[in-house]
């Protein structure tokens, strides 16, 4: 039976100005600049340093230090969200975790507050407290050291920074939890769980060192969790008092209502869509006390809450402008706190948010059309809001899903000009499977972060594990184990290419060279995790996953049901492009010499134009459908793949590869020389999957050439990003839904040639560079960058160019507009 | 925070040989000069004194062409700089000019230029460096600079 109900699923009679609340908080969020919150690094730092028994173990004490956390968390209530509960102290918090990177923001402590990018405000107070309290403690405590110190981690090659990028250092999450548990069930479910592990253990008369260490971690669960509890008792208690206190009608009930919904979740079963929300969210603001607050990933919402909402309405507890007005708060809720990044990383990296990816559409576990009125709820909340937070994704199943559902994701796309991201539901699902999981876990997928794909609270896959350069092995297999811009050896020597002489030597140096940085990125990684496991275990969000309370196992040593690491790969066209450029030009065409190539590399083309313009114009280009590009895209995929899929992590499970690439590839590109493409050194690598900027011309064949990259080899998912003139912006509806449907061919051709994802910008050339010379004219635009969305105004120059450069498709002819950069 | 220390001869000299630093294409002297500062800041001023207080490390700065060897051991709220080499030391920060040195602690206009170049490398516990970066950070930040 249809879960469907809704007269007219666009909810187009539903606006800000009728939602007034709605249109308050989207303003006050807009408003808001972001600000450093020292709270959590405070109170974790407190209990570790000056009252934890250290004769505990680690996870013991990493429990209590949270539980201590969540006891002092200020209940704060900064505005009318229907929402109780805050990821941080400050209306939009940049909460800090001195266990991982908050040290790289000690140098700017005077100057942060006032630097040219996204500046984030922290008092003279705050700052002394860092600079003299809290990071003198973490010196030689951050994971980083620890794994470098105890573990013997060799990170000569992740220090100079453009090789990978080791993100245990900085983080793990990247995660999709159980939330059904959590509204079906309640924490004190999950607590008896841990108790009646705990008892079973305790009773026996000796244990072996495992189940010490399982014993050990029930323990540490119920203490975190209760932890959580406290939190919600203290968010219950506040609410009341400023109940008591307040004399507006409105506000008072407001504060009465949370009041009486923290009372009951996350404690209990939720016994409505509000509370089932705000359980949700108080849970996810805790599991952020814990893991840093990077792609922690509700997943699907529009199933997890369906019931609840399908409920209330039945029993006229709720309307549908109540849904969309809660659903929206829960939306800014998620949107209230952004990433730490120092200078450096802003420079390079700028512009993500938390990038909490919420999945909606697709089908169920049996296979059945799993669209339902909450899902257009969503859509309509995210087509309304416009924020970059949460990076709303649309599962599509061709064949069970409605071409409605299709077109009016699309509709979203054209209006936000940026969100939702498609998914093909057949090959994700078969990549997943492909990896172990049967097909009912397989179909209840969602998205975590960027792109990666997790089967919901049963996956634990720390999807960010490894962000690797392909161009830097590249490079070093051209300069012979040398970076291009000195003569010191990095690596190893895989001789000169200019004396080879085929095109299969040179594959080989690059083979030998992208195996070494892969080794090395990967022995890190594992190391990484041995710390991990020793200092920094995750017993509250253990407890809100399938498989670690049954196995008495903290996800970080493999309590999930599915483990894996993901690595992420940067400059994939990049590297395609110019390994084409050379097996035709060089060894097949024998136009030019290996040498001249790399004279003019050297060089940067200067000097060297008719080259640069054959390797631009007539080498071999993915995204067309030339065949040495095809065989060479495949090549490096299937590559990767055979190397990562067969190597073990430090928890059992194996490697996921992905192309992804954040802002990654305009900060790695930036560090890296010119390229046989004929890229000019310094500029942006394409971006995830994406074929290179002005490289394939026809839409139809781009999508053909990407679709054929086979997804179960890409199992961590991939990024392609495409970019329309416009989209169904005429005002008369029959032309508009010509446009729908003729954007939704693209699509279910795509995905019929085996496509997983695509992204939009429906933005022309020249829009943005409006935007560039004139940000204060939409200060909220918002672009899609490589799996996620930003603030066109927050990205560096570097990115703003990337974006504008990016191929441009008109949708009615499918042919690409060209950029003509001046 | 009294800032009177400022106005100390020895610190109005230091103050003023930082910002011939920042303005000059070389920077020449430059570690030398703001190890000079740091430890004058560290004599004259108790606040600025308080962040090394507890504070035990030593650092090791090397030119590439090992012309340039300062080793700078913090311990009892003292700050003592050596030109030799450091058998043992928390980082190690091989340097190929001063102006590279300049860029890669004060962030000045081109923060990329080292890493982009190679021309800053270091080994060790880059935590070090952060807390570094902060006393020459703050320095300039007392200075106005």
């Amino acid at each position: 039976m249809s879960k469907v109900t809704l007269p007219d699923i666009s909810l187009h009679e539903y606006t800000l100005d009728n939602l007034r609340l709605l249109g308050k908080l989207r303003q006050e969020h807009f408003q808001t600049k972001s600000e450093i919150c020292v709270e959590r690094a405070k109170y974790m730092t407190e209990y570790l340093r000056d009252k934890a028994n250290h004769k505990e173990s680690y996870a013991l004490q990493r429990a209590r230090a949270v539980e201590y956390f969540l006891a002092q968390k200020a209940p704060v209530f900064f505005d009318d969200n229907l929402l109780a509960g805050s990821t941080t102290t400050k209306p939009m918090g940049a909460p800090l975790y001195p266990e991982f990177f908050a040290q790289t923001i000690w140098p700017e402590l005077d100057t942060i507050s006032k630097r040219k990018k996204n500046p984030q405000s922290i008092s003279e107070d705050d700052a002394n407290l860092l600079n003299l309290n809290i990071f003198p403690y973490w010196i030689e405590r951050s994971i980083l050291e620890q794994a470098r110190e105890e573990f013997g981690a060799d990170v000569r090659l992740f220090e100079k920074f453009v090789y990978f990028i080791a993100s245990k250092a900085g983080t793990i999450s990247h995660t999709v939890p159980d939330y059904r548990v959590v509204v079906n069930k309640g924490i004190n479910y999950l607590v008896n769980l841990a108790k009646a592990g705990e008892e079973k253990l305790a009773k026996k008369p000796s244990r072996t060192k495992e189940e010490q260490e399982s014993l050990n971690f029930y323990q540490a669960v119920q203490i975190s969790l209760h932890g959580m509890l406290t939190y919600a008792a203290n968010l219950s208690k506040h609410a009341a008092e400023l109940a008591s206190k307040e004399k507006d009608v409105a506000r008072k009930k407001l504060y009465t209502d949370m009041a009486e919904i923290c009372r009951n979740v996350p404690a209990n079963p939720a016994k409505t869509f509000r509370e089932a929300l705000n359980a949700i969210w108080i849970v996810q603001v805790c599991i952020l006390a814990e893991s840093s607050n990077m792609a922690m990933s509700p997943g699907r919402l529009d199933q997890i809450l369906y019931p609840f909402y399908a409920k209330d309405i039945a029993e006229k507890r709720l309307t549908v402008a109540e849904a969309i007005e809660l659903v929206g708060c829960f939306w800014l809720k998620l949107s209230d706190n952004v990433i730490m990044v120092p200078e450096v990383s802003e420079e390079l990296f700028g512009g993500a948010g938390n990038v909490p990816a919420v999945t909606v559409g697709g089908v169920d576990e049996t296979g059945a059309d799993a669209v339902n009125d909450l899902t257009y709820i969503m859509l309509r909340a995210t087509e309304l809001l416009r924020t970059r937070d949460p990076n709303l994704n649309a599962r599509y199943y061709p064949g069970v899903n409605s071409k409605d559902y299709r077109n009016r994701v699309s509709e979203v796309i054209a209006n936000t000009k940026a969100v939702p991201a498609f998914y093909n539901d057949i090959e994700a699902i078969k990549t997943l499977m492909n990896q172990g999981l049967p097909l009912d876990h397989a179909r209840d997928y969602a998205v975590v972060g960027c792109v990666e794909l997790a089967s919901c609270g049963r996956c634990y896959t720390a999807s960010s594990s490894i962000i690797l350069n392909l161009v830097t092995p590249f490079e070093l297999a051209l300069y012979n184990g040398r970076s291009f811009n000195n003569n010191t050896l990095v690596t190893k020597e895989t001789g000169d290419p200019a004396t080879f002489t085929s095109y299969n030597q040179f594959l080989q140096a690059y083979e030998t060279q992208l195996k070494y940085v892969m080794e090395n990125a990967i022995n890190l990684n594992n190391k990484l995790g041995i710390a991990h496991q020793k200092y920094l275990p995750t017993p509250l969000l253990s407890a809100i996953f399938q498989g670690p309370l049954e196995k008495g196992k903290d996800l970080i040593e493999g309590g999930a049901l599915y483990n894996s690491s993901g690595a992420t790969h940067i400059g994939f066209a990049d590297v395609v492009d110019s390994l084409s450029a050379i097996e035709e030009l060089v060894y097949i065409e024998k136009e030019y010499t290996m040498k001249d190539l790399l004279a003019a590399l050297r060089a940067d083309f200067k000097g060297y134009d008719r080259l640069r313009q054959y390797l631009l114009n007539k080498a071999p280009k993915y995204g067309t459908d030339d065949q040495i590009a095809l065989k060479n895209s495949n090549w490096l995929v299937h590559f990767l793949f055979n190397i990562y899929n067969h190597t073990k992590n430090y928890r059992g499970g194996n490697y996921w590869p992905s192309f992804w690439t954040m802002t990654n590839h305009a900060g790695f590109g930036r560090l890296s020389g010119a390229l046989p493409n004929g890229r000019h050194a310094y500029q942006p690598f394409a971006s995830g999957i994406t074929p290179e900027s002005g490289a394939a011309g026809v839409l139809t064949t781009a999508l053909k050439s990407v679709g054929g990259l086979n997804p179960m080899f890409i199992p961590g998912g991939y990024a392609l990003n495409l970019k329309f003139t416009s989209l169904a912006n005429q005002t008369n509806p029959k032309e508009r839904h010509e446009d729908l449907e003729k954007f939704g061919g693209y699509l279910e051709g795509y995905f019929a040639s085996g496509g997983l994802h695509v992204q939009f910008n429906i933005l022309s050339y020249e829009k943005l560079m409006d935007a560039k010379a004139n940000p204060e004219k939409d200060p909220q635009l918002m672009v899609r960058v490589s799996g996620y969305s930003a603030y066109f105004n927050d990205l560096n120059d570097l990115m703003k160019d990337e974006l504008i450069s990016r191929t441009q498709y008109n949708l009615q002819t499918g042919k690409a507009v060209y950029y003509l950069k001046g | 925070m009294s800032l009177e220390f400022l106005l100390k001869p020895e610190m109005a000299l230091a103050k003023h040989q930082l910002l011939k630093c920042t303005e000059s294409e070389l920077a020449e002297d430059f570690l030398k000069i703001l190890l000079n500062a740091m430890s004058w800041a560290f004599r004259l001023d108790e606040n600025y004194r308080q962040n090394i207080k507890d504070f035990n490390a030593v650092y090791y700065f090397t030119s590439v062409d090992k012309s340039i060897n300062v080793t700078v051991h913090y311990h009892d709220s003292h700050m003592d700089v050596k030109h030799e080499v450091a058998t043992k030391s928390n980082i190690k920060i091989t340097f190929k000019d001063d102006k590279a040195l300049f860029q890669f602690i004060l962030s000045g206009q081109d923060l990329l230029s080292p890493i982009l170049n190679q021309s800053v490398m270091c080994e060790g516990n880059l935590n070090y460096l952060n807390k570094f970066g902060y006393l020459s950070k703050h320095l300039m930040h007392m200075f106005g600079l």
